[in-house]
């Protein structure tokens, strides 16, 4: 065996198995949000595209989902990982007030078109998953 | 986050061992990134992880942990 490091002990199939988990719950969450921005730009570039039903189900079924998948996400993550999530996603909350605040001062001095939800969700998102994977693995 | 740590000693009681970060990691139930983050001192662990690494190596806290600000 030498100097090479055992890679198949109990804690490495356990390791394996919480990322499989992980995964799953990860996977499972960026569908959510992908469903999430189909339905906002379906709703952003065709308005009365979505039925007023569907709009409906829509919000209950996110209500619904989305404490849901946060609730296993944090199951399946440990105190390090909770960590660096909490200070991404206060990056995240300064970068949302940051842009929407700078946007809403250049669009009162006529510069840019009124602000958009959409690509200011999209660049808080972008900036808190960036944030995250910044702290997780480039430290 | 990147206050100054405590050190240990988990990256020299995991060589002894002949353990990996994820072997060390799946046998405290969390990721190998978390593992490294306590090895460099970049992340606390809670007193329940201290724990549970103490017991594995068979040591109590203090053996493995140190805060720099014993007298004795």
């Amino acid at each position: 065996m030498g100097a090479r490091m055992i890679e198949e002990g109990e804690g490495v199939r356990a390791a394996r198995a919480a990322k499989r988990r992980f995964l799953r719950t990860a996977g499972l969450s960026l569908l959510g949000a992908v469903g999430i921005g189909v339905v906002m730009i379906l709703g952003k570039t065709a308005p009365g595209h979505i039925t007023p039903a569907a709009a409906v189900i829509a919000v209950v079924a996110m209500a619904i989902l989305l404490p849901v998948a946060i609730y296993f996400n944090v199951r399946a993550t440990d105190e390090h990982d909770q960590m660096i999530g909490l200070h991404a996603n206060s990056f995240g909350l300064y970068v949302y007030f940051f842009v929407q605040w700078a946007w809403l001062v250049l669009w009162g001095g006529g510069l840019v078109p009124a602000p958009n939800g959409l690509a200011i969700c999209l660049v808080t998102a972008l900036a808190t998953l960036g944030r995250y994977f910044q702290l997780k693995h480039l430290r | 986050m990147d206050k100054a740590a405590m050190k240990n000693r988990l990256k020299v009681l995991r060589a002894e061992r002949d353990w990996s970060q994820l072997e060390l990691g799946g046998r405290l139930g969390v990721s190998r990134q978390a593992v490294n983050a306590i090895e460099t001192g970049k992340h606390d662990p809670s007193l329940p992880l201290a724990f549970r690494i103490a017991r594995l190596f068979g040591l109590t806290v203090e053996e493995i942990f140190d805060d720099g600000c014993q007298d004795d």
